[in-house]
């Protein structure tokens, strides 16, 4: 009998603390875990989000800094083709320097690389010196414009017994597309 | 002799109820610790940033053209 009574004590302890356990004990250790672990994550978070402010406001800086020289870079690389510019800039240096470019043609880079290439094949005919300065000229800016190959062939002017010289180069400008993340 | 007998399940059967309250509890403060109460989205927002600006090849580049 007294063995029974001893069972039943123990029996009815362990079903309070089963009853606590699940419907007091439970709700209030997981709320409490789970607010110390926020409070932690969000406080870390803090810390990186400051620091990435921090770093923003550099980057800021610097920027602002090198604004004239990113232009320039953008004027030597820009970030389209801006075929029209460079042709009208082609056209500029020729009557600058009385070279009669008789055709140009373009064609753009149809490969999948990073910075792309602008392909100009141009005919002209001039006196040997105007050729020589309008391909100095044209070879040196503003924008980057790499020449791949030139082909010179002198031919004599009946009317005026002059010789010219007759020009096919091919060159090559740049451009860089940005990528979406930049 | 019976009532010792069902004394002795009600027994067992609160002590399984009790390791499985325990189990449940235990259950929990793991899915507590193992999975992250920040949104995916912050945490995109704070991935580090680096400074990758080349000052001396634009210095270079200014220098030359001007």
């Amino acid at each position: 009998m007294k063995k029974d009574y001893d069972y039943l004590n123990i029996t009815l302890s362990i079903i309070t603390i089963s009853i606590l356990g699940a419907f007091a004990l439970r709700p209030t250790l997981v709320t409490a875990l789970k607010m110390r672990k926020d409070i932690n994550e969000y406080e870390e978070l803090r810390n990186k989000m400051r620091n990435k402010l921090l770093k923003l406001g550099e980057i800021q800086t610097l920027l602002d800094k090198s604004k004239s020289d990113l232009l320039l870079l953008n004027e030597l690389i820009p970030d389209y083709p801006n075929e029209e510019k460079l042709l009208k800039t082609i056209n500029d240096k020729a009557l600058l320097n009385n070279v009669n470019v008789t055709s140009v043609d373009y064609e753009f880079d149809k490969t999948d690389t990073n910075p792309k290439s602008l392909t100009v094949h141009m005919s002209a005919n001039s006196g040997y010196k105007s050729i020589i300065k309008f391909i100095k000229e044209i070879s040196s800016g503003p924008r980057i414009f790499e020449i791949t190959n030139i082909e010179l062939t002198e031919e004599k002017d009946t009317k005026t017994n002059n010789y010219i010289i007759n020009m096919e180069l091919t060159g090559k400008a740049y451009y860089s597309l940005k990528n979406e993340d930049d | 002799m019976k009532m010792t007998k069902i004394s002795a399940d009600i027994r067992n059967l609160s002590i399984l109820t009790l390791i499985t309250v325990a189990v449940w509890i235990g259950y929990e403060i793991y899915g507590i610790y193992h999975n992250p109460s920040i949104p995916e989205d912050y945490q995109k927002l704070v991935q580090p940033i680096e400074i990758k600006l080349d000052t001396e090849f634009l210095r270079s580049l200014t220098m030359k053209n001007s």
